[in-house]
């Protein structure tokens, strides 16, 4: 595989600000008290992870996300914290603060060791014959088609199981909040 | 040079900073948006896998292998949006039995 863009200066520079807007939005998302600027600082990391699958030329899984994520999903929490009106007198923290803490520390630590640690059966380091390389560039470069493709003929069970947990989850949402009548 | 050691350590701190959320938060509308950080946090580590790593199986034919990946995080995207909506409703149906979205006050199902 050729690096092309990846190895320029401006794709490394352009990397360390979304990380930095995603991580920051993350923080300010389970630390701030009022929800509704919580839910905002959400929307910023949805559309910084987006930003950062466009650079993994996943375009086609960039739209989803801002469609499904920083459209519905954010709209669908904001309505829900204004039906809510718990949520005026702001989002307290429990006593576990510093206990949390550690263990996500803990967990951080012994994923970054074990992903820093393992040697990578890395795509820029494979011998890749002449067309499989081409054709891996040609594929990343139009992925919509192929992605259509792939859902339709190799994973048509596991779309048709989606469309199946969609259905259920819809009745499921209106049966558990209709009421009593 | 940016590579998948950076993608997968930027996944881990997401993962992180979203677990920290889930045990701290008490309002449960809190609670569900720092799983949706949880799940971002799964699929930035699934596609940056997919876009760098060698499949088993790489011939010239069946190059769409590549975007396994990419599929796998459409379905986690899927499921996500399914456990938002299934989970707001039971947070309003919660509040509309007992007035209160605390999670530590949630003892319904304890008996």
């Amino acid at each position: 595989m050729t690096e092309g863009i990846a190895g320029s200066p401006v794709f490394t520079a352009v990397w360390w600000a979304l990380a930095v807007l995603t991580v920051g939005c993350a923080v300010l998302v389970v630390r701030l008290q009022d929800l509704v600027k919580a839910a905002m600082a959400l929307i910023g990391t949805f559309l910084g992870i987006a930003a950062l699958f466009v650079m993994l030329n996943a375009e086609f899984l960039a739209i989803v996300q801002v469609l499904v994520y920083a459209g519905a999903v954010s709209i669908l929490l904001i309505f829900g914290i204004m039906m809510i009106r718990d949520t005026q007198r702001g989002s307290p923290s429990n006593g576990l603060a510093i206990p949390a803490a550690m263990l996500s520390a803990a967990l951080l630590g012994i994923i970054a060791f074990v992903a820093l640690d393992t040697r990578w059966d890395l795509l820029g380091d494979a011998v890749l014959s002449a067309g499989v390389s081409e054709g891996a560039e040609e594929v990343y470069s139009d992925s919509p088609p192929a992605i259509g493709g792939l859902l339709l003929r190799e994973f048509i069970l596991p779309l048709e199981a989606a469309a199946l947990l969609l259905t259920a989850t819809l009745v499921g949402a209106i049966a558990l909040v209709r009421g009593d009548q | 040079m940016i590579g998948l050691d950076h993608f997968i350590v930027l996944s881990a701190v997401l993962f992180s900073i979203g677990l920290y959320g889930v045990l701290t938060r008490r309002n449960a509308i809190a609670v569900l948006m720092s799983i949706e950080l949880l799940f971002n946090a799964v699929n930035v580590a699934v596609v940056a896998m997919a876009r760098y790593t060698t499949p088993v199986s790489l011939a010239a034919d069946r190059l769409e292998s590549l975007l396994t990946g990419q599929i796998f995080a459409l379905f986690i995207v899927t499921v996500a949006a399914a456990e938002v909506a299934v989970g707001l409703a039971i947070v309003i149906m919660m509040y509309r039995n007992t007035g209160s979205v605390d999670v530590g006050e949630a003892s319904a199902m304890r008996r």
